[in-house]
């Protein structure tokens, strides 16, 4: 693992693309920060709340979920695309450490943007708004997120030949699952209203558990979170529960993928 | 003592079309064998079946004594692989190609460091060595790769078309390099389009075709020579002469004499001064029936074995 770990950070941070999508987002969220926050502090008005660690969660998120499928699903299709795939599998690294390697530097290149936002997590602390347990419950929440979304990226990459369909492929799938998800809470929810709501009470399953739990897998569910002003759902059970499934949905996909790369003939 | 290289009843289809029907061929240690054939005469698939790329369908590659399928971990340990396009990464500089690879073969700490140097030279990549892989040339890309795959002294060195697009400069020094790992003892199987270059390197040649091996045999090629007389005596002391494998009489009403040359036998000047020296007067000497023929006559349908 550690060799291919190694190789793939190497190349990740020579790349001018390695480096573009960091410092855009910093770039972003400097600017962010520039135009509505500091003006606000420099006048000294008190209400910003959380409005900076709202702009910085949604522009981490929003960037987090286009770019860990995208640096995962460019793992093995960047491979085969440039014909060294071949190679890498004729030689005597063994597969577990390929599929590793590969998933650890893509995770680390990701946990690199989630840091990011650090300074400004902090910063937020002094402008009020959330407190830090919820904003080390979002940050952990990214970093696990970021775990899952490379993986699925990694597990979309072993069957395509071209980076950039992996990517689409990928990003997709991660929207399709925000929106399945998404639809099926709120169908779910309607149920509360109706008979099957109530038979589903009378037999002890409560609409709103069954709602948070389709939920749990939803990766912009830690805005929901985030921004939960009630203690129950966004209180640290609903924390754990969040980073436990975005956990188990990664750890699925990371033996599921490296079940397909040690099958894998090119 | 079993080859290096076996592989026995190949056998492999693409979409219910044959691709591979039955192929055995040995590669032992120490020699190269070229194996030439026309585009899609299986060529590639034959190699990536060897280098456990490829789940055939029929027979049996082992590598080493190890079967491919049973132990392809196994089996990877004992080949070096350099596909068609040269596997190197282009956004790592030469020596962290070399680097890696050295690691994955197990080299640690100054035994690394001293490898990839010595593979660098062996590269003629020495001063290239900080140079991003995807800003070398082809060649130097070719030989980069083929040092990244000896890293772990395969016992089997597998090259798939290696100086495809390359200049005769670059081919040459490829070829050297092939010819010295067969020297230290690697059995080589080469694919190549270039007869020529297959002859000059080779020491077995193996022509594919239709999916089948239509014929394997000395790659140095063979000579004819011509005399004025005397075929008994000529026959006698070509037999004699150093380097000769087989030597016949070549049926006709002008006296000649087919020579095999043993493997490592340059060509025919040897034995031609021989014939010199025993008086016999030599008329003509020229190649016959090497693999350009050969290989003509069977992609021409004109046989096959």
């Amino acid at each position: 693992m550690i060799p291919v770990l190694r190789m793939e950070l190497r190349a990740l941070l020579r790349e001018r693309r390695g480096w573009a999508v960091p410092t855009a987002f910093a770039a972003v969220l400097a600017f962010g920060v520039l135009m509505f926050v500091l003006p606000g502090l420099l006048v000294g008005e008190a209400a910003l709340d959380g409005f900076l660690p709202g702009v910085v969660a949604i522009v981490q998120g929003g960037t987090l979920m286009v770019a860990a499928p995208i640096v995962g699903a460019a793992t093995i299709a960047g491979e085969r695309e440039r014909g060294t795939w071949a190679a890498l599998l004729a030689s005597p690294a063994s597969r577990l450490g390929l599929a590793a390697g590969k998933l650890a530097a893509a995770w680390l290149y990701v946990l690199l943007l989630v840091g990011i936002s650090l300074p400004y997590a902090v910063l937020s602390l002094d402008t009020g708004g959330f407190d830090g347990g919820s904003l080390f419950g979002f940050l952990v929440e990214q970093a696990l997120l970021g775990f899952a979304l490379v993986a699925t990226g990694l597990l979309v990459s072993t069957a395509f030949a071209r980076t950039w369909t992996a990517a689409v492929a990928a990003v997709g799938l991660v929207g399709a699952v925000a929106v399945f998800t998404g639809l099926a809470a709120v169908v779910v929810g309607t149920f509360t209203s109706g008979n099957l709501g109530a038979e589903l009470d009378a037999a002890g399953l409560s609409t709103a558990w069954l709602v948070r739990g389709i939920l749990l897998f939803n990766p912009g569910y830690g805005f929901a979170l985030l921004l939960s002003s009630d203690p129950v759902t966004g209180g640290p059970l609903a924390w754990w529960l969040h980073w436990l499934a975005l956990l188990g949905v990664g750890a699925a996909l990371s033996v599921l993928a490296a079940w397909r790369v040690a099958r894998l003939r090119e | 003592m079993s080859a290096a290289l076996e592989i026995a009843g190949l056998a492999h289809a693409f979409g219910g079309r044959p691709v591979l029907a039955g192929v055995d061929l040995a590669v032992p240690a120490g020699r190269v064998v070229g194996l030439v054939g026309p585009n899609g005469a299986g060529k590639t698939t034959l190699m990536r079946a060897a280098a456990t790329l490829l789940d055939f369908h029929g027979g049996a590659v082992r590598v080493g004594g190890v079967d491919v399928k049973r132990d392809p971990a196994g089996a990877r340990r004992r080949i070096g692989y350099l596909p068609e396009r040269a596997g190197v990464r282009p956004d790592l500089l030469a020596w962290e190609v070399l680097d890696f690879f050295a690691e994955v073969a197990g080299l640690a700490g100054a035994e690394r460091r001293r490898r990839v140097a010595d593979a660098l030279e062996r590269a003629e990549l020495a001063d290239r060595a900080g140079v991003l892989a995807g800003r070398l040339s082809k060649g130097q890309r070719q030989r980069l790769a083929m040092e990244a795959a000896l890293f772990h002294d395969p016992e089997v060195l597998l090259l798939d078309e290696p100086t495809d697009g390359l200049d005769p400069d670059s081919r040459e020094a490829l070829l050297r390099a092939v010819r010295a790992r067969a020297e230290a003892g690697v059995a080589v199987l080469l694919s190549s389009h270039v007869l020529g270059e297959v002859e000059g390197v080779a020491d077995e040649t193996a022509i594919l075709h239709g999916g089948r091996l239509a014929e394997a045999g000395d790659g140095r090629g063979r000579w004819r020579v011509v005399l004025r007389g005397e075929l008994e005596r000529a026959l006698a002391v070509a037999r004699a002469a150093p380097g000769v494998d087989r030597v016949e009489p070549e049926p006709g009403e002008v006296p000649a004499l087919r020579l095999a040359l043993a493997a490592g036998a340059p060509d025919a000047a040897e034995v031609v001064a021989r014939l010199v020296e025993a008086g016999l007067a030599v008329v003509e000497v020229r190649p016959a029936d090497g693999l350009r023929e050969r290989y003509r006559a069977v992609v021409d349908g004109g046989r096959s074995a």
